[in-house]
């Protein structure tokens, strides 16, 4: 560390342009483990499991004409004659599906006040055979049964039943005891219904929204001109189970088969914007990362060259190969740190200021020291070539004049 | 001291080979002022390079202070150059952004010693000069005269065997050269050698003993008369 006093006080001295290259870092710090943590809040957001047995599952909407009976009739025909199949192992009705972006959200409360909501929900209405096809996990309380189920035509929320609700949501009511919200009658819209189940993960059709963890899952069934069936294949025969679907329901005279996807179809097609948007994010940090280590290197490149004269001084008067590339190794460690630190003090002011305001999350220290480190080695990366070719800058240059 | 037994160099480019300097022997004891003298391009800085380490010869032999040079790395030659020779160059060389006291600290910082050692030999040294009390000073607040004087002072910290010293009152009016020899001979008169490398042979008269270089070839001058000034 004997290089570090006179690497300061040059430093000192000479002020204009190691202080643009510490403002270059930390910015560059700064916002490389913002973007950083931005990008791995997302890629866990894409990632993050829907509580579905996604790669059995497909659905389609269906159309259906006649009487409200006729209608009811021929969905549970439908129903029937899919569930038949040898490929398929489970089929319901459902009014939407989670990430599709279509669906209800509804207020829940405690009393049918509107203005005493706790929070909204998304709605879906089925019946009791949901649980299975979806693969959902009843976490406490009952499965809905099939003497719970009630037919109607269309806005089934507007009638009592008994509903399952996520997790999230028996948290949201209850954050001390979620499991007391079993038994409980919640008001969805300031219609009374009966809690008799928790599902450990089911999710709202909006990514984005603030409630997708909440839903309501309730035991009335509708028979709505265009009805959404969903169908759980055997495993590993979804391939199989989407064609022999398909055909069947094309030989029903009439039959139109709308949005018939497999539920990875749905996923891709919902996270499809987030992805690029998390892909671009890597290419702007690994652009950025870049240009301040190409930044680090011109410098570096520059101040070598400038020193040449300097650097033979040194080695005529003593300095070992080994000195020289210390000496620009630990000059570039300490402009680094410098820049670190203004990037810490600016990540954490930035940070309150956006958590204030934004109510963003503010980025963990682990992504601070983290970044740190990752922004030092760079540093020291980005310096060694040139740091070497100072070291080979040879004494005799001392003896040459200007 | 010094001992150069057929000492040659040639510069190899691809096609074309240039004799630098045609083997010598040359030996210069401890406490002696050696002037070289020589017109541009006669091999100079080519022997002050040589001598100070700075450069490989091609043939030949050379001892510092009974050390064989020939074979050492990198590091041994740096910390001989570092411990046996002190340089005063023409251009003075002094580093821009740190003061005196540090600028005479720079080569001592190669060396173990002591900080209370560094400091004895840095003030010691800018005594010696006239300008310990301008140690807080920068180079480009001094005159160049005094710049060479730290130099100097530099030079000398380290206590090497001898000093080399290239052209050291060429960037220098005559009254300032005048005080810059004067120094160099009061250094020599307390038994530190000196090799001096200059063309200006009003100032290598003042030395002991005259070696000059021509087309390559070295040759002592005893009786230099001044008319070849």
């Amino acid at each position: 560390m004997r290089d570090l006093l006179p690497i300061l006080k040059t430093l000192n001295k000479n002020k204009a342009s190691p202080l643009l290259l510490i403002l270059q870092i930390a910015l560059t710090f700064t916002i490389l483990v913002n973007a950083i943590y931005m990008m791995v809040l997302k890629e866990q957001e894409l990632v993050q499991p829907t509580g579905l047995a996604e790669s059995q599952l497909f659905s389609f909407r269906t159309n259906f004409e006649g009487s409200d009976e006729e209608k009811n009739a021929a969905l549970d025909t439908d129903l029937a004659d899919i569930r038949a199949l040898a490929s398929v192992e489970s089929v319901s009705t459902i009014t939407s599906m989670p990430l599709t972006n279509w669906g209800r959200s509804l207020d829940v409360g405690l009393t049918p006040e509107e203005d005493e909501r706790i929070t909204h929900a998304g709605y879906y209405g089925s019946d009791d055979t949901i649980v299975d096809t979806l693969g959902l996990r009843v976490v406490a309380g009952r499965n809905l049964q099939h003497n719970d189920v009630v037919h109607t035509y269309f806005d089934g929320h507007t009638e009592s039943a008994s509903v399952l609700v996520s997790q999230d949501l028996a948290h949201k009511i209850r954050p001390n005891d979620w499991r007391s919200v079993i038994g409980e009658t919640i008001y969805v819209e300031s219609v009374p219904q009966k809690v008799v189940g928790i599902v450990e993960t089911m999710k709202s059709p909006w990514r984005f929204w603030y409630a997708y963890d909440m839903t309501v899952i309730s035991s009335v069934r509708e028979h709505y001109e265009e009805s959404i069936i969903v169908v759980k294949a055997k495993s590993g025969q979804r391939e199989v189970a989407m064609d022999e679907v398909r055909a069947l329901m094309l030989k029903k005279s009439g039959r139109q088969l709308d949005a018939f996807k497999s539920f990875e179809q749905i996923k891709t097609e919902n996270l499809q914007a987030d992805y690029a948007v998390s892909q671009t994010l890597k290419a702007v940090i690994a652009a950025l990362a870049c240009v301040t280590m190409l930044g680090i290197f011109g410098q570096a490149r520059y101040t070598v060259y400038k020193r040449r004269k300097q650097i033979g001084t040194r080695r005529a008067l003593g300095a070992t190969q080994t000195d020289i590339l210390r000496y620009f190794m630990i000059e570039n460690a300490v402009v680094s740190l410098f820049g670190i630190t203004l990037g810490i003090v600016i990540a954490i002011t930035a940070n309150i200021y956006l958590v204030n305001y934004f109510g963003l999350t503010s980025v963990p220290g682990d992504y601070l020291i983290a970044g740190a480190i990752v922004m030092l080695l760079a540093g020291q990366l980005a310096v060694t070539y040139p740091a070497v070719v100072a070291a080979r800058v040879p004494p005799a240059i001392a003896t040459r004049t200007a | 001291m010094l001992s150069m037994r057929h000492l040659s160099k040639a510069y190899y480019t691809d096609t074309i080979k240039t004799q630098a300097l045609q083997p010598f022997d040359l030996s210069i004891e401890q406490g002696e002022f050696v002037a070289v003298i020589g017109p541009s391009g006669s091999g100079k800085t080519t022997f002050l390079n040589i001598t100070g380490l700075l450069e490989d010869f091609c043939g030949g032999s050379y001892e510092l202070d009974g050390v064989n040079v020939e074979k050492l790395n990198d590091k041994a030659k740096s910390k001989l150059r570092n411990e046996k020779v002190g340089f005063i160059f023409q251009s003075f060389n002094l580093i821009p952004e740190l003061n005196l006291y540090d600028n005479v600290d720079m080569p001592l910082r190669y060396r173990k010693l002591s900080s209370k050692d560094r400091h004895e030999r840095i003030m010691d040294a800018l005594n010696k000069v006239g300008l310990a009390s301008r140690k807080a000073h920068y180079p480009s607040q001094l005159s160049g005269g005094q710049q060479q004087r730290v130099a100097i002072a530099r030079a000398i910290a380290g206590k090497p065997s001898f000093l080399l010293a290239d052209e050291p009152t060429g960037n220098l009016d005559s009254k300032m050269a005048d005080g810059i020899m004067e120094l160099l001979k009061d250094i020599n008169a307390q038994g530190t050698s000196i090799v001096m490398v200059t063309h200006d042979a009003q100032q290598a008269v003042k030395a002991q003993r005259i070696i000059e270089i021509r087309d390559g070839m070295l040759s002592e001058r005893k009786n230099y008369d001044k008319a070849i000034a």
